[in-house]
């Protein structure tokens, strides 16, 4: 249902929400353009924050480091719904505010946005404005932010504030289910690949998952399936079994060349993987088996095991989802895996400057750039990006266009031929 | 993953005992060959506690090995004591065929050994139950469905969902406060030893917690449910942390907490209650699992909470992770290095790779954690570690304030002598 509103019908629903912060941060405007004098407006753009720091705890800390300044005279504070804050005040407090804005830069001091600077140089972190002065550029900024946060909570909704949490309770009841799951229609696959000089595509295999969103759809419509982190990575471990069986029951003949698999690190020492790996017999080397980095550190002792005796079968392993910023902090190839997925995100967008560049290229060499692959590529950009930095392998949506593209053009000459 | 089992820990022992081995003996308790009955674990513990005054004096290193025999190697010095001890494991046994047998060719029960004289026939034994070991497991496949039963067995039952959905029902009205441990982390100097606290670390126990709320059940079984019932244990220490008044509370303290307890609103609240004060007297313990699970959320509880005042120590390194821990910038105060015997009888390459990360880090910012031997302070002092944790830090501590009530009572008793030579000489005038 994401119809366009138009302005009207958003400003409606931000004046029946009597209580909502939208609400309430125009009724303080119309307040303060009858008494702009001494008072100052400050706008700090958290929407603009990446994706994985738009978090409502984070947010909620953030308005928290406001607290001593709230409590004063004539300052007010509103959080938007979409994580904006605006904060009017008396302009004597410049001194306070600021020391305020320097300890929430600091708390997202690993995102762009902080240090990010517009085409004019100014900050696009926090915008100032000198109400007695700038009032009119102020009520245009705050109108559109106001609607903009309205619009984006009617037209997507509130995201899964409704539905119920997982909890041990529900979890129990779960669990019974997916063991009699029939993974078979949940079961989703796309496809990595190689990118040449010449810019000609070449499969190197697909992933096999299971999709979260239909697994819900079907067994838990009600319950919000990944509000917790540690049960949901519970419930993998009952996905791998179901993942594995589901396999065993077909012909490794039928199976695409190449394939990858998500499972836990347990999963290995289980019964299913037993038969799962005698089912894969002399074929091992067709398969490549991703972890998760939780998984590995929470026992590295467990991983070596497991990663040797996989090797040494011929599996191949995977190590999936490392954020870019895990570079900064460390190198994956100390794991001694076959492959590393790292996410495309914005550190590796095409903002980062060009020692940023440099010095990511750097740590791709060093992992060696042969084992690397660029995941969640959504554009051409990520691509040629990624080719920059010496990756040849890539993942995502927009790889699955390509894929298609390259199978229908397969399909056209042969149908030539 | 176990850690090192019994038979290796025997073969590296009795490796190392090589330049020591005058004066000491060795006693072999074949209490494997016990009726099947007679050999339950409890009673295999209850014998090897005959040994544990002695152990504890450090006269001498018990072995309980995987299929119930003990070991026991001492110095000469605790003959007597010994002897005592097999008194009552005897009599403990009296009923079993195997120790009338052992009246009749002196054999089946226990076999002596001198250590000097026999070194080269324990060493092959010990090498030999280590191999016999290994194939055992190896044998039995990866898991077929005996070895697993007997596994769980031992290990006890799996946490499942519903356990876990108990133990959280039994936990909200359960009391804590008796299951809180304090283990100190400790400064260790000079020759003596000497021990003096830094801070300890308040943790609700594990085990105590399983006792008493769901005994049986193997809390560790599965990551992830453990982790998840972590998480509600931070709540319930920052609750019972806020009750406490600050005098309950002596010097600093550190407190496990998970990355999503500090994000939560359980936290702001125990923070708004603390006295601002005392929060540099905090140090919050994360997990290196939780860091690396999703590595944002750590940088951000980090640049919260320290803003706060609080200090932050990565805890749950080992020595295979802690290369991946750049401390710096991780801007943690302390991190927690986890002790191994593999850290210095795992090869010189691991060894060597130990001891530059360890400088990496800065040796003064590691607390070695879970030190059970002398060895383990040995090379942390020897590596300018300043910080550690651990059975033997505890043993050490009993020692010193053994040792300082020692002085107490000879100060008291040359004070009562003087006095009274004093009187005597006054009575004499």
């Amino acid at each position: 249902m994401a119809q366009k509103l138009i302005d009207s019908q958003v400003m409606r629903a931000i004046r029946s929400d009597t209580n909502g912060s939208e609400n309430k941060l125009l009724e303080n405007l119309q307040y303060l353009e009858k008494n702009p004098v001494g008072q100052c407006g400050v706008h700090i753009h958290l929407s603009q924050l990446q994706r994985t720091n738009k978090r409502a705890d984070y947010i909620r800390i953030a308005e928290r480091v406001f607290d001593p300044i709230k409590i004063a005279h004539n300052c007010e504070l509103f959080v938007l719904e979409n994580f904006d804050i605006i904060l009017t005040a008396p302009s004597t407090r410049i001194g306070d505010i600021d020391k305020i804005l320097a300890s929430v830069k600091s708390l997202f001091k690993a995102d762009p946005l902080v240090e990010r600077r517009d085409a004019t140089g100014e900050e696009s972190f926090v915008t100032w404005y000198d109400l007695e002065e700038d009032f009119e550029y102020f009520k245009e900024a705050v109108v559109s932010c106001a609607l903009s946060s309205k619009r984006q909570n009617l037209e997507f909704g509130a995201s899964g504030l409704e539905d119920d949490k997982l909890t041990p309770k529900n979890l129990d009841q779960l669990a019974r289910v997916f063991r009699k799951l029939d993974a078979r229609p949940l079961m989703r696959n796309q496809s990595a690949v190689q990118i040449g000089a010449n810019g000609q595509g070449q499969l190197l295999f697909r992933e096999f998952y299971v999709s979260i969103a239909d697994l819900r759809k079907k067994v838990a419509p009600e319950i919000d399936l990944l509000a917790d982190r540690w049960l949901f990575q519970y419930l993998t471990t009952i996905l791998d079994q179901r993942v594995l069986h589901m396999l065993r029951n077909q012909s490794m003949d039928d199976l695409p060349k190449n394939i990858s698999l998500n499972l836990n690190i347990q999963t290995i020492s289980t019964k299913d993987f037993q038969l799962f790996d005698q089912f894969v017999g002399d074929q091992a080397h067709r398969i490549i088996l991703e972890f998760q980095p939780v998984d590995i550190f929470s026992n590295i002792f467990a991983f070596v095991e497991v990663r040797d005796q996989l090797q040494s079968r011929g599996y191949k392993v995977l190590v999936d989802a490392l954020q870019p910023l895990v570079l900064d902090f460390f190198d994956p190839s100390m794991l001694e895996a076959d492959f590393y997925k790292i996410a495309w995100g914005d550190r590796l967008g095409g903002s980062a400057t060009p020692e940023g560049q440099n010095e990511m290229r750097e740590l791709i060499h060093s992992i060696g750039s042969t084992n690397v692959i660029i995941t969640h590529v959504d554009s051409e950009e990520a691509v040629r990006f990624g080719l920059l930095l010496g990756v040849q392998k890539f993942q995502g949506f927009f790889v699955d266009r390509l894929v298609e593209a390259m199978t229908t053009k397969a399909a056209q000459s042969l149908k030539g031929a | 993953m176990s850690s090192q089992n019994q038979e290796s820990l025997f073969l590296d022992y009795v490796r190392r005992l090589e330049l020591h081995r005058q004066g000491r003996e060795m006693v072999h308790f074949h209490l494997s060959k016990l009726r099947p009955f007679n050999r339950r674990e409890h009673h295999i513990r209850v014998a090897a506690d005959a040994f544990e005054g002695m152990v504890k004096e450090l006269q001498g290193q018990i072995f309980i090995l995987n299929n119930s025999d003990i070991i026991f190697i001492f110095k000469m010095e605790a003959m007597g004591e010994v002897e005592q001890a097999i008194e009552k494991i005897k009599f403990l046994f009296g009923d079993d065929p195997l120790l009338s047998e052992d009246e009749a060719d002196g054999h089946g029960f226990k076999t002596w050994f001198d250590v000097e004289n026999d070194y080269d026939q324990i060493v092959e034994m010990a090498r030999n139950l280590v191999d016999a070991e290994k194939n055992l497991k190896n044998d039995g496949g990866a898991r077929d469905a005996k070895s697993s039963l007997l596994a769980r067995q031992e290990e006890g039952e799996r946490l499942t969902p519903r356990t876990l959905d108990r133990l959280a029902e039994a936990l909200k009205a359960a009391d804590l406060t008796n299951m809180v441990r304090r283990q100190y982390v400790c400064a260790i100097e000079g020759a003596q030893m000497v021990p003096t606290p830094t801070f300890s670390e308040l943790f609700i126990s594990i085990s105590d917690l399983r006792e008493t709320l769901l005994p049986g059940v193997n809390l560790t079984s599965s990551p992830w449910l453990f982790q998840h019932l972590t998480e509600t244990l931070d709540r319930r220490v920052l609750s019972l942390l806020g009750k406490t008044e600050e005098r309950d509370i002596t010097g600093d303290i550190s407190i496990n907490m998970n990355v999503a307890t500090l994000l939560s609103s359980d936290f702001m609240k125990f923070d708004e209650n603390v006295i601002a004060a005392m929060r540099g007297n905090i140090v919050l313990e994360l997990q290196q699992l939780d860091v690396f699970g999703d590595l944002n959320a750590y940088l951000f509880a980090r640049e919260y909470v320290k803003d706060r005042g609080y200090r932050i120590c990565i805890d749950g390194v080992n020595h295979l992770t802690l290369p991946f821990i750049d401390r710096e910038r991780l801007e943690a105060d302390l991190i927690k290095l986890i002790w191994h015997p593999d850290i210095i009888h795992g090869g010189h390459d691991l060894t060597n790779k130990v001891k530059r990360q360890i400088m990496l880090t800065g040796a003064s910012k590691v607390i070695l954690s879970r030190c059970d031997s002398e060895e383990s302070i040995e090379f942390g002092r020897e590596n300018g570690i300043k910080l550690f944790q651990g059975r033997h830090v505890e043993n050490l501590i009993a020692e010193e304030n053994r040792r300082r009530n020692m002085r107490m009572l000879k100060k008291n008793a040359a004070r009562h002598e003087t006095e009274t030579k004093k009187l005597k000489s006054l009575t004499k005038r």
